[in-house]
């Protein structure tokens, strides 16, 4: 008896020191700061909200070299189109499947067609399942329809090289782009105004061996190289992101490269919060953010910050790379980190932290730390508005007329106020 | 999650909190060595190891059923666990030895020894209570 009770009583000792309570001491000197974006609210989906989800399909020939020696690009749109039968089929909802080319060409959805026969149709050049003209790709009605067929609750994908066909006939290639441009802008601006939804572009790089089709529609072999493709995801917040994130999970990190985001959402609220320790004092109120070092020794300063993005609708990619930063002074300096334990009561409620340091903060200077809301480098460095000659390098990574895409996609959601900053954050020392 | 993330303590900067948990020298997250395991198992072990000894071990004698011996026994293993835990969080205190983004002083450092000396004499009393009951000599001591 007494062992069972002398035991007893020690496993609830131990158990009793190693579990948490609620008497957590975060200490007075940390200061909270909110900075927040009020404007319409993005309609959520509800639980039992079923999304609808559509998939376009490049087939022009331009595509078959990804087919021909791409297996990982295969792979990739295998398992994304079975990843949103599946899910689909749970929500008891529909996946179509389509083709884009010249147009927008219907094939059938995931509970009546075979998934292999979508994708093996596009690799046959005289199967009876390739719909419109192969030879051309017009982006700018596909992407404008595209953008008009979203709904409340649906999520389109569209799987395209983005390499739009000019032609030789009629419009020459800078005006074509332009046009381009204009059309997705119309379609995104107008769609806007009806509804809310995000654009996500997601670059891979997959292997090709094949017909590369430039601007004036000719064709250049290439054999073993590697190309860009591109996944355009538009359509209902939470179900797209979750799309998004399906693909970046699934995908060879060596063949994602890059992404970008697109939201009108002004719903933003970020939560900041500075740390200091010992040797630092707050002065004044939260509001106006002010320190004072205790210690008269060096004037460099060096600062963590924890903040919460939680409400931006941006990738890690994003948040963490300084360059989408604006600090000042000038020779202040950040590291971003996302917090990966969540659970760690010192950092409850946060999702990254900032280093700051300054060098030299004199007295009464300040320092501004702010998130801008930009257009990522990689976007101008993909583009090209020729592609009749390019070198080996170029043709890795270039895609003709890719910026002019994805303007028309942030000046429809610029004209609808995409902000631009998504946190700004002062600190005076006094 | 470790007892001391739960649990009050002698207002020691969280700095100095986030050193012991082990942030590593980048400030990016904590992986290196976290000085709070190493205290926290000090801390049940000595504690532990001593009520046993006194109720059970060398110390069950008639000559030990004294209110002074169980302090001494209650005052030195919080005083041992206070100075090493002391000696740990000190040697974090060097540029170079803690994330350069970390404030903390020698006199945090204190303030958490104070901390290990307090909980571990807490323990030292809980456990007393607990165990005089099966002590053949000792039952009565403290009370």
């Amino acid at each position: 008896m007494r062992t069972t009770v002398l035991f007893f009583s020690l496993i609830f000792l131990i158990q009793a020191c190693t579990t948490g309570n609620a008497f957590n001491q975060n200490g007075h000197e940390e200061t909270l700061i909110p900075t927040s974006y009020s404007g319409t609210k993005a309609k959520q989906l509800t639980p039992n909200t079923s999304i609808k989800y559509r998939i376009y399909l490049d087939n022009s020939y331009s595509m078959n070299g990804y087919f021909k020696d791409g297996s990982n690009f295969l792979s990739t749109v295998n398992k994304l189109i079975t990843h949103l039968s599946n899910i689909s089929d749970d929500e008891n909802s529909i996946c179509d499947l389509n083709y884009i080319n010249n147009g927008i060409n219907y094939f059938g959805n995931t509970k009546n067609i075979d998934i292999g026969k979508y994708l093996g149709s596009i690799n046959d050049f005289y199967s009876n399942d390739q719909k419109g003209n192969r030879k051309v790709t017009d982006l700018k009605d596909v992407l404008k329809s595209v953008i008009d067929s979203i709904q409340q609750n649906t999520v389109n994908v569209i799987i395209t090289d983005g390499i739009p066909s000019p032609g030789l006939n009629g419009q020459e290639s800078g005006t074509y782009l332009d046009i381009l441009q204009n059309c997705i802008y119309k379609g995104v601006y107008s769609k806007l105004s009806k509804l809310e939804f995000i654009t996500q572009i997601i670059k891979c790089k997959s292997g090709f061996s094949g017909i590369y089709i430039n601007q004036l529609n000719k064709g250049i072999k290439l054999e073993g190289n590697e190309r860009p493709y591109y996944i355009f995801i538009m359509g209902e917040e939470i179900a797209s992101k979750k799309v998004a994130e399906f693909i970046r999970k699934h995908i060879e990190s060596s063949n994602f490269q890059s992404s970008v985001l697109f939201n009108n959402s002004h719903n933003i609220t970020v939560k900041s919060k500075i740390l200091l320790g010992t040797g630092y004092e707050i002065v004044g109120n939260a509001s106006a953010m002010k320190i004072h070092k205790k210690n008269e020794g060096t004037n460099e300063v060096k600062l963590r910050i924890l903040a919460d993005y939680k409400t931006i609708s941006q990738n890690d990619e994003y948040l963490l790379n300084f360059d989408n930063y604006e600090v000042t002074p000038v020779d202040a300096k950040i590291t971003i980190y996302k917090i990966t334990n969540i659970d760690d009561p010192l950092n409850k409620g946060f999702t990254h932290k900032i280093l700051l340091t300054i060098p030299n903060l004199y007295q009464n200077e300040q320092v501004k730390i702010c998130l801008k809301n930009i257009q990522p480098e990689w976007i101008k460095e993909t583009n090209t508005t020729q592609d009749i000659n390019l070198s080996d390098s170029e043709i890795k990574q270039k895609t003709f007329g890719f910026q002019y895409i994805v303007n028309g996609f942030i000046d429809g959601y610029r004209e609808r106020k995409l902000i631009d900053n998504y946190f700004t954050l002062i600190i005076k020392n006094q | 999650m470790n007892i001391f993330d739960s649990i009050i303590r002698f207002s020691y900067s969280r700095d100095l909190l986030e050193h012991l948990k082990g942030l590593s020298l980048n400030g990016e997250a904590c992986t290196s060595q976290s000085v709070y395991q190493m205290v926290t198992l000090i801390v049940l072990g000595f504690s532990i190891a001593s009520i046993l000894n006194y109720y059970f071990g060398l110390f069950n004698r008639p000559l030990f059923s004294r209110i002074f011996s169980w302090l001494f026994n209650v005052v030195v293993v919080p005083f041992i666990v206070g100075i090493t835990s002391y000696s740990l969080a000190v040697s974090g205190v060097p540029s170079g030895a803690h994330c350069s983004y970390l404030h903390f002083f020698k006199t945090d450092c204190l303030l958490f020894g104070l901390t290990a000396f307090a909980y571990t004499t807490v323990l030292c009393i809980v456990l007393s209570t607990t165990f005089k009951l099966f002590s053949v000599n000792n039952k009565k001591v403290p009370f």
